[in-house]
């Protein structure tokens, strides 16, 4: 809208002017002040009141982060907060968005904190690229912690359930206390120097802010960095973030889950292999199956059949001719008989006796000449007769040859 | 093979042999030696969770000298 050269802005659109001016230049605000009042919202959020000799600043807490507080924000209470001021539009007022709350004092520690986390953030540090891989099945796993205390009994109690075949190497080290750090980097260090194992696990139980200071101090987050083998740090509660957290490999939440991490469950690994195992077996006994039904294929392929059907017809042609050549023999043995019973009929027919026994006679000479006509012989010659029964001696009385 | 080798690695070796005998395009020759390359590794990933001992030991310096003693050494 536009009246008489002036643009007229709904309130809606100053607030949201006001809100982009305020979240744009007040942003990550360390403020000092007295809690005047505070109110927890059935929500979860948190509404405060700062103040100081002069001024009031309305805060609020969200849930998200009022859950993470360490101390309770009583009234009273002198604060160090951390946050970005906003515009709650509804009632028109600023408020301060508090993302961290310390009691005074604390907040200067945690001003350093801070400080470091951003210096090390820009050199690279806590860059998930930097982290190395945790190995699931490790040899053995070296453990940087208090010799006494909950954290190693916990690592080790894992570990000898899941995984009783991993060993470990400890390196002893006082977790809090001026020399804490010095001693921590130090073990760092030499398990990096003697090796011989997976996975290093730097621990400590929960503590005060100050108790776990140590680990947040630039030698160990050094040391952690450096480190050839990866890092699984359990320091603290799962509330408790450190800067050794932030560069450590992996970050577990307690000593018992970084056993669990460091380590593959036995059982589990057991069962895995024996799936692999029965793969194998699948796999292997598929191929020899495959192989074996191209080979029934390729024997019921025609080319394998060939040579058994020539065979075949030859054998039948084989056969046929050894019939056929039967047949002939026997057909001409047959006829070569017939020839000769016939043959011998007639030489039987043509035998002399034959002829003789049916009453024929042969005339002979004297001299046993067959007389074939009577000018063979004279009269009173002497001649024989042979009959069937014997021989007539007898004489030539006359001779009459037969008309041609 | 090489001699010494980790878990991790033998058991990944494992997995690769098996996905190529899965793979199906194998002569029976390489099946074979596949099959035997598999049982061996195995037969060494079983050998390495078998062993049932927590070790546990500590690493002391003497003399500049590392070493380790077995139990937990009191800081």
């Amino acid at each position: 809208m536009n009246i008489a050269g002036h643009s007229i802005l709904t309130i809606t659109q100053v607030a949201n002017q006001v809100k982009y001016t305020l979240e744009k230049k007040y942003t990550n605000l360390w403020i000092q002040g007295e809690i005047a009042s505070s109110k927890t919202y059935p929500s979860g959020h948190i509404y405060l009141t700062l103040k100081d000799g002069q001024s009031e600043l309305s805060a609020v807490l969200f849930s998200q982060y009022a859950k993470l507080l360490k101390h309770k924000p009583i009234t009273g209470l002198k604060v160090t907060v951390n946050g970005d001021l906003s515009l709650y539009s509804a009632k028109g007022q600023f408020q301060l968005q508090i993302r961290n709350l310390y009691p005074t004092g604390q907040g200067d520690l945690w001003l350093a904190y801070e400080a470091l986390k951003a210096k090390l953030e820009l050199e690279g540090l806590f860059a998930p690229e930097s982290k190395r891989k945790i190995s699931r099945f490790p040899n053995r796993i070296g453990i940087i912690t208090s010799s006494e205390g909950a954290v190693l009994r916990d690592i080790i109690q894992v570990l000898n359930r899941r995984a009783p075949h991993v060993s470990c190497l400890i390196h002893p080290v006082p977790v809090q206390g001026k020399s804490a750090a010095g001693k921590i980097s130090e073990a760092i260090k030499l398990m990096n120097q003697y090796g011989k194992m997976d996975t290093l696990i730097v621990g400590r139980g929960g503590g005060s802010l100050e108790d776990l200071w140590c680990f947040n101090d630039e030698q160990v987050i050094r040391a952690i960095y450096n480190s050839k083998i990866p890092i699984i740090s359990a320091i603290g509660h799962e509330t408790d973030t450190t800067l050794s957290d932030y560069v450590a490999d992996y970050r577990a939440p307690t000593p018992s889950v970084a056993a669990e991490i460091a380590s593959e469950d036995r059982q589990e690994t057991i069962q895995y292999l024996d799936s692999i195992s029965e793969r194998f077996q699948i796999a292997s006994k598929q191929i020899i199956t495959n192989y074996k039904e191209k080979i029934v294929s390729l024997q019921n392929r025609h080319g394998f059949f060939k040579p058994r059907l020539l065979l075949e017809q030859w054998n039948t042609k084989l056969n046929d001719m050894d019939y056929r050549i039967k047949q002939s023999y026997n057909s001409i043995i047959n006829s070569q008989k017939k020839i000769v019973d016939s043959l011998q009929d007639k030489i039987l027919l043509l035998n002399p006796k034959t002829q003789l026994r049916r009453g024929f006679a042969i005339a002979m000479d004297s001299k046993n000449n067959i007389i074939f006509s009577p000018d063979q012989v004279k009269i009173n010659e002497d001649m024989k007769i042979q009959v069937s029964k014997g021989i007539i001696m007898t004489k030539v009385k006359e001779g009459k040859i037969n008309n041609a | 093979m090489p001699k010494k080798q980790n878990f991790e690695d033998t058991l990944s070796e494992l997995q690769s042999i098996v996905q190529r005998l899965e793979s199906d395009s194998l002569s029976l020759d390489k099946m074979v030696h596949c099959f035997e390359d598999g049982m061996k590794l195995m037969k060494i990933c079983r050998a390495q969770l078998d062993k049932v001992e927590n070790r546990i030991s500590t690493l002391v310096k003497e003399n500049d000298e590392l070493s380790e003693k077995p139990g937990i050494e009191q800081s």
